[in-house]
């Protein structure tokens, strides 16, 4: 067994580093994507079940675009205004709050979303400050007042560890001879 | 009997109550206490025998408990004990480990994507350290600077030391 021990089990409530968040949004990204297609998968069905043939939305462009420049925005701020955090980010234990540290508002996830894009435009410009600044704000978060902290909790998976360790020592203990 | 004894049985009683009087006045009570020695008095006491003569029993059935406990006002009791000194108290890692409550805990909470996400989230946490590192050398950043939110930051050094990671 490897003793060594992770490096976020003390880091609950500091600024999130720039590769959990990356991998975090990625996560997002797949995951949205996938859901959209469940769910016109899912009006596809239902269309060809009453009008008898399925859509090809290959042939409706501009309505596929359309839908997830929608769908997009709609995802991020949904989950962020609930939760203040989305699946990919519950995945990696990260979450959104204020600056203070507090629970962010419906507005402040909306508009957080809606600046998401200009951070990213410009070869990805505004996600510099996730990198550079020692508080990990992006130019949406620094618009929001938001920032993105570590929120998994530590605490349970110690507990986890220490009855492992507790099973392990139980199971190494020789049963005595009858 | 003739009728002159009891004025002289009185006189006798006036006699002696007046010469009392007057020698426990000239008595110095205090220096004959001071003379005492209270410990060898003590000292004498069987205290052992005494005790032994008391029905205990009979005591005790005589004690209303329920009266008693009735008398006590619980939860002023309880609003002096100070709870979180108690608690800081209890080793709670020790006890995980040595009692049936971490099978408990492990059974309940232990699966294998608890396990996968504590191992995805500590390698993230891992190499958001190693870029941060890296950044801060080339920045030439040093010194302290704000680890959290206000309201966060505060609270992550209570957290224990962490688990390991299995590999």
């Amino acid at each position: 067994m490897n003793n060594r021990r992770p490096q976020g089990i003390t880091r609950q409530g500091h600024y999130a580093g720039a590769i959990s968040r990356l991998v975090a949004i990625a996560c997002d990204v797949g995951i949205a994507w996938g859901a959209l297609l469940l769910i016109l998968g899912g009006i596809n069905v239902a269309i060809s079940l009453i009008v008898g043939h399925s859509l090809h939305w290959m042939h409706y462009r501009w309505v596929g675009i359309v839908v997830v420049v929608i769908w997009y925005p709609v995802y991020f701020a949904y989950q962020w205004a609930l939760s203040g955090k989305t699946l990919g980010m519950a995945l990696f234990g990260l979450q959104v709050v204020t600056v203070d540290g507090a629970a962010i508002s419906g507005r402040q996830a909306v508009i957080r979303t809606l600046t998401l894009p200009f951070s990213i435009a410009l070869f990805g410009l505004g996600l510099f400050g996730i990198v550079l600044r020692t508080d990990h704000r992006a130019w949406h978060d620094r618009t929001a007042k938001t920032c993105v902290v570590y929120d998994w909790d530590a605490r349970a998976a110690r507990m986890r560890w220490l009855a492992q360790r507790h099973d392990a020592a139980a199971a190494d203990v020789p049963a005595p001879h009858a | 009997m003739s009728p002159s004894v009891p004025s002289v049985e009185k006189l006798a009683q006036k006699i002696a109550e007046q010469i009392v009087n007057r020698v426990v006045d000239a008595l110095d009570v205090n220096a004959i206490v001071a003379k005492i020695d209270v410990q060898d008095v003590v000292d004498r006491i069987d205290v052992n025998a005494i005790v032994e003569t008391v029905d205990v029993e009979a005591l005790m059935d005589r004690i209303d408990v329920d009266q008693v406990v009735a008398r006590i006002d619980v939860n002023a009791l309880m609003a002096r004990v100070d709870v979180n000194a108690l608690v800081n108290q209890i080793d709670v890692d020790s006890l995980i480990e040595q009692t049936e409550l971490g099978s408990i805990i492990a059974k309940s909470t232990t699966g294998a994507l608890t396990e996968g996400m504590d191992l995805i989230r500590s390698q993230g946490v891992g190499l958001d350290d190693f870029l941060n590192r890296l950044v801060n050398k080339v920045l030439r950043r040093k010194g302290d600077y704000p680890v959290g939110p206000p309201l966060l930051a505060g609270t992550a050094g209570a957290l224990p030391p962490g688990p390991p990671v299995h590999s």
